[in-house]
């Protein structure tokens, strides 16, 4: 583990930067696809 | 085929099928979080300390696929834009992967930009370096971010496809000289560790594991999210054509009424 060690808090701060990131782009992803997607007739889009 | 109806609004109907989401996006969701979660235990707590670079060494399996899901998204918009720009029918489902696959590129190289200059930190002393593989992989991010503020510019979607093709299949060219920047000119930077000249990579069989557990948990997260994207780029399309049509329409009203 790394808890203890010196640069943890770069090796954390780095994985929460990632993760938040990741977490903010799949965020957005959904909420856009959602919004757009009240708005589009469902045989307009080629996915359903 | 149904038309729009610009009378419809927001709150009128709402079932899971209107978003972007579909059982295969759903699957891959699902592999994307447990593979993270795979991810995460070897990383932080399965994978041993380096030798040289200790813990720090942890920032590797952010790094190397970050870089990688990069590489490949612009890959993707590359192909893609030759199948809109060299096929008959010009797709603009070809141009909408290309776009959205040079989004994630953007996001991943700012990443790995963000993650390495921790890194270098860590192990060189200082955050950043005019060196030939840093410099190279900014000159990467700051032309893809050229290239989507190209897509942004006026004009119609074949339009926008055409020139944004032409730079998708031009701006590819730069991840050769960004790979081998460190054999070419003497670098700070590391040589490749994994795509090794003679296919021995020189790293630990954890490590090695932890950093393809990495690639595939982020391919997987590339390919969740290009499909969002697509679809939701296929939906504004569909939108601005609606507000057109409904410009003309109104242009068309003015015009009959004088």
């Amino acid at each position: 583990m790394i808890a203890l060690v010196e640069d943890a808090g770069f090796i954390y701060g780095s994985y929460a930067l990632t993760f938040g990131a990741v977490g903010w782009m799949v965020w957005r992803a959904v909420s856009s696809g959602r919004r757009l997607g009240k708005q589009i007739p469902d045989d307009e889009k080629y996915w359903t | 085929m149904t038309t729009l109806d610009p009378t419809t609004t927001a709150d009128t109907e709402v079932s899971p099928s209107r978003s972007t989401g579909t059982n295969a996006t759903r699957v891959i969701g699902i592999a994307t979080v447990g593979a993270m979660a795979w991810l995460l235990l070897f990383a932080l707590v399965l994978s041993p300390a380096d030798v040289n670079q200790g813990e720090s060494v942890r920032l590797m399996y952010l790094h190397l696929p970050t870089i990688w899901v990069a590489y490949l998204s612009f890959i993707v918009t590359a192909v893609a834009s030759a199948f809109y720009l060299f096929t008959k029918n010009h797709s603009l489902g070809w141009d909408r992967l290309a776009g959205a696959s040079a989004e994630l590129g953007v996001a991943f190289v700012g990443l790995t930009l963000v993650v390495g200059a921790l890194w270098g930190r860590l192990t060189w002393g200082v955050f950043w370096q005019w060196d030939p593989r840093l410099t190279t992989t900014a000159l990467l991010f700051v032309t893809y971010i050229g290239y989507l503020a190209v897509r942004r510019l006026g004009g119609s979607h074949q339009q926008r496809a055409k020139r944004s093709a032409v730079i998708g299949l031009l701006a590819v060219l730069l991840i050769p000289l960004v790979h081998w920047s460190v054999v070419i000119w003497r670098s700070l930077h590391q040589e490749a560790t994994i795509l090794d000249v003679d296919g021995d990579p020189d790293i630990d069989g954890t490590m090695l594991t932890t950093v393809f557990i990495g690639m595939i948990a982020f391919t997987l997260l590339y390919v969740w999210l290009v499909m969002h994207r697509t679809r939701t780029m296929a939906m504004e399309d569909l939108l601005e054509d609606r507000g057109l049509d409904i410009a003309l329409a109104e242009r068309r009203a003015e015009g009959g009424a004088r």
